[in-house]
């Protein structure tokens, strides 16, 4: 029992290892979005670690990553919307707010998955206020997870930055305004 | 602190040719040449108030120049003073807003200055002011070192103190005209009156006009112009041997063109937009001692007004990029109260108070013009044809205003001993300092984009955003020092001392800031993130240092040397933050090494020959400093410029001058002097990554003076050999620009001298 305990204890400090708590941000302790492998409805926030590697292999870490996944389920297929706030690729690019439209995704009891090989993102541009299709990122070798409260992905975008992320689900009272049209 | 009474004193300087005691002249014309600062006469009110009169008795390594030597050398102005003064450079580039002073490794181009500039014992706050001709100047002091325990904020590497003529050492009337190259007109006019026993007046006017020398290419026409004026009034009061009132009020005006900057890849001067600087300063000084049997009280307090407008082309292309116009307007006051030992005692000692309040307002507006919109704002945006931006201005205005208030106040103590052939000094000061800075960004922007081919969708972009800062500084400023006096005329010295430079804000990265929040907003409408980088903190430093001062008995050599190490922390550096190529700002990046050697030398082989020599060496390197620069491929790279020499330092400094005299034997020419001189300086490095510097350069100059108690006639030439060579190097939007110095120039001078002092 003790030992069971014990790797209980390690497991949860695992998954909270990367995820170290900043000022003002309370991270949950389990994931009520997901129920037997789909998602309930209710947008999961992540905040965690973005690194993007470009092509010469520079790299871009951003500590306080924000992305959001919505329920976009439709005619009973699992569809999730992937939020990325505040998204950099490089320092001096300016912060995006982009999203990736419908994934089709599979799960079982509190995990999800996805996958999609190409797929143009949206960004929010000022001057429509409304997200636009944006072919200059387009995104490929798509894959992530979210396994309980950790959520994981990586993709390449505009053929050359490499981006992996991983971060640690927020609690719903902690999240600010998301990026929703 | 004064050794002695102020009663009448025999002048104890070596080259005295008349009695050794002297009425109420100090550097009288009677050809006798002081150099010294051994002068408390009667009715002089010789004013080293703080550092007392003979600096060849301190534990410091300083460079004084008398009247004669100002006249002889052509000294105009403080930027001047690197003909006489080692490992003391000031680069003359730009306007007289640029006060740039590099000593002993220890220098900035913006902001705070490495050295203090005290005229008749009040200080000048702001290095812009820094720069205005001189006239009837008794004595100019270069103290090198660190002096902040005396004086205090922004004297880390030394202080230079000018000395006016006194009214009551000097009565009589001054004429001066030169014309010079570049249709350079200068005049002076002063008078000097005692109109009774106890009061003095004096009235000093002067002029300048001058064509410059630099021609812009695409305008035709010269570009550093200057027309300046000023007036200066001196009242000085003394009832009796205790009290003394002394009061200085001035006023300048200042026009000039400026910014001869030339492009390195054409080696022309060719921009289109108006550059210029224009300047009107107001000061008043007044100084109350008194003096009892022990101890001496004095209180100098100041009122400094200072309103200037820089206007820059600032791509120095014949295109228009974009214009910077920065305002501002200072307001201050000081107040220096010092009480101190007097009397021959072993013991001696110095206690004072100083505060100061500084209000400045400063407007610095960027102005993008056509050709930076569609070359800097959309050729930037415009990467890719999914998100194309338009804009149909003309022009785009980023507005900063700025508020920046600062007040300090300051406890100092000094402490001297005398045992024996030994003088052991220990000086501590504590000093605190306030700066806030209220700030306002505007910025409004018309634009349209079309997404994805669409129809150009409108937008606007408005900007106007306020906040304010405030840091307070409590700095502790001990100094030490040891000197073993073999004699009057021979010492040696130790020293340790701890400097420092306040800290301030980054103003002049606002208008980047504002940049970089409308780029945000035309893309994602998001808020910047602003790095929390608008303020740095002061640096610091120790400066170690063996000297002496050394003369011979019959006074034909004389001379002083010092070795240093300085040890510089918190260095105020300009960096580009980690990550980014873009947002340059002020950052206590770094930490530095200074040490060097200098050696001045006077020499007087016979009665009309003297050889003058100052010399320095400085090897100021980089111990620390890492920032991220744009490699080959566009990508930010880390990079450390650790063992890399400063920029702008020179690592020598020489001085030569040889002076022969002798009478013409005619009465109305009196005496003729040839002064033959060479100044060299170098290398210098421009740039952090050391890949471009001025190598060593040599310039001759050439005197030919006929000198008369009342008048002197003068014909001088500078830079003879006609060598070119920089003086200054920047970037701006990728393009690499120089300023030369300035090419052969003559002049003849000539300066007229009516005393009618009366014996009293």
């Amino acid at each position: 029992m003790k030992k069971i305990l014990l790797m209980l204890a390690l497991a949860a400090c695992t998954a909270c290892s990367n995820n170290e708590e900043t000022e003002g941000e309370r991270y949950a302790a389990r994931n009520d979005a997901i129920v037997d492998g789909r998602l309930t409805g209710a947008a999961m926030h992540f905040l965690g670690r973005s690194t993007v590697t470009d092509g010469k292999g520079a790299a871009y870490t951003d500590e306080s990553a924000r992305f959001e996944f919505a329920d976009a389920s439709a005619d009973g297929n699992g569809r999730l919307i992937v939020y990325m706030h505040q998204t950099r690729f490089a320092a001096g690019m300016p912060a995006v707010e982009m999203r990736i439209p419908a994934i089709a995704y599979t799960g079982e009891g509190n995990t999800v998955s996805f996958s999609v090989e190409s797929i143009v993102p949206e960004a929010l541009i000022a001057a429509a206020g409304s997200y636009q299709p944006m072919e200059r990122y387009r995104l490929t070798d798509v894959e992530g997870s979210i396994n309980g409260i950790i959520c994981r992905m990586r993709f390449v975008c505009a053929g050359e930055y490499k981006v992996e992320y991983e971060g640690a689900l927020l609690n719903n009272e902690m999240i600010g305004t998301g990026g929703e049209e | 602190m004064q050794t002695a009474s102020p009663t009448r004193i025999a002048e104890t300087h070596p080259y005295r040719r008349t009695s050794a005691t002297e009425g109420a002249g100090v550097l009288s014309d009677d050809k006798t040449e002081i150099i010294d600062t051994v002068i408390s006469v009667d009715g002089v009110q010789v004013t080293a108030i703080k550092q007392g009169l003979s600096l060849r008795n301190r534990s410091v390594a300083a460079s004084v120049a008398g009247r004669r030597t100002i006249e002889r050398q052509g000294i105009t102005a403080v930027k001047e003073l690197s003909r006489l003064v080692p490992n003391f450079y000031i680069p003359d580039y730009g306007s007289r807003m640029t006060s740039s002073i590099y000593v002993r490794g220890l220098g900035a181009r913006i902001d705070q200055p490495v050295m203090g500039l005290n005229v008749d014992n009040v200080p000048y706050l702001s290095k812009d002011d820094y720069d205005f001709d001189l006239t009837d100047i008794e004595r100019i002091e270069v103290l090198r070192g660190p002096q902040s325990t005396l004086y205090g904020r922004n004297t880390m590497g030394g202080v230079i103190n000018v000395y006016t003529l006194s009214p009551l050492a000097y009565q009589g009337t001054r004429l001066g005209a030169e014309y010079a190259s570049g249709n350079t007109l200068r005049l002076r006019a002063s008078t000097c009156l005692r109109p009774s026993e106890h009061t003095g007046i004096s009235v000093a006017a002067r002029y300048l006009r001058s064509d410059g020398l630099f021609t812009n290419d695409f305008t035709g026409e010269t570009c550093d112009t200057e027309q300046s004026g000023g007036v200066r009034i001196r009242l000085q009061f003394r009832p009796d041997d205790r009290w003394s009132v002394d009061n200085t009020f001035s006023i300048g005006l200042l026009d000039q063109g400026g910014y001869p900057y030339a492009s390195v890849a054409t080696g022309r001067i060719a921009y289109n937009d108006p550059a210029g600087y224009r300047r009107t300063s107001l000061n008043d000084g007044l100084t109350v001692r008194y003096t009892a049997e022990r101890w001496e009280i004095a209180s100098i307090t100041s009122y400094q007004f200072s309103d200037d407008r820089m206007t820059l082309d600032q791509d120095f292309l014949p295109e228009s990029y974009f214009t910077l116009t920065q305002a501002k307007q200072d307001h201050a006051v000081t107040e220096d109260l010092v009480l101190q030992s007097r009397g021959t005692g072993r013991y001696q000692w110095l206690v004072g108070a100083f505060g100061f309040y500084r209000h400045r307002t400063m407007q610095a507006p960027v102005l993008f013009k056509r050709t930076g919109i569609e070359r800097l704002i959309l050729d930037n945006s415009n990467t890719d044809d999914d998100l194309v931006y338009s804009m149909d201005a003309d022009e785009l205005l980023l507005s900063s205003e700025f508020r920046n208030p600062v007040y300090g106040a300051a406890l100092y103590h000094e402490s001297r001993l005398r045992a024996g052939r030994w003088l052991f000094t220990a000086g501590l000061r504590a000093d605190f300092e306030h700066t806030r800075l209220r700030y306002r960004s505007r910025a409004d922007m018309a634009y349209a984009v079309s997404i994805n081919g669409a129809a150009p969708l409108p937008a606007e972009i408005h900007i106007d955003e306020s906040n304010r800062i405030a840091h307070s500084y409590v700095e502790i400023l001990p100094s030490l020092s040891a000197a073993w006096n073999l004699n009057a005329r021979n010492n040696l010295y130790l020293s340790i001392a701890r400097g420092y430079k306040a800290g301030g804000f980054n103003t002049q990265m606002f208008s980047d800031i504002l940049q970089e929040k409308i780029k945000w907003q035309m893309v994602s409408g998001l808020a910047y993130d602003e790095p929390d980088l608008m303020s740095y903190e002061p640096e610091y430093s120790w400066n170690y240092e063996i000297g002496g001062h050394f003369a011979s008995a019959e006074g034909t050599l004389r001379g002083d040397f010092a070795l240093f190490w300085i040890d510089c922390r918190n260095q105020q550096l300009t960096v580009f933050p980690e990550g980014q190529t873009t947002g340059r700002m002020m950052t206590n990046a770094g930490r530095t090494w200074s040490r060097g050697a200098e050696l001045s030398l006077q020499i007087h082989p016979h009665r009309s020959l003297e050889f003058d020599l100052a010399y320095g060496f400085t090897d100021a390197r980089f111990r620390r400093y890492d920032t991220t620069v744009e490699a080959a491929d566009g990508t930010p790279q880390r990079i450390s410029y650790k063992g890399n020499y400063l920029p702008y330092v020179p690592q020598h400094t020489l001085a030569g001058t040889a002076t022969w005299s002798r009478p013409t034997g005619v009465e109305w020419l009196g005496d003729v002097v040839l002064q033959i001189g060479v100044k060299a300086t170098g290398p210098i490095r421009w740039n952090e990554e050391n890949t471009r510097k001025q190598p060593f350069y040599a310039l001759a100059d050439a005197t030919l003076r006929f000198e008369h108690d009342r008048c002197a006639v003068s014909l001088w030439g500078r830079n003879l050999a006609g060598t070119r060579y920089e003086v200054f190097y920047f970037k701006s939007i990728g393009n690499e620009f120089v300023q030369y110095g300035r090419p052969r120039t003559f002049g003849i001078s000539l300066d007229i001298n009516i005393r009618n002092d009366k014996k009293r």
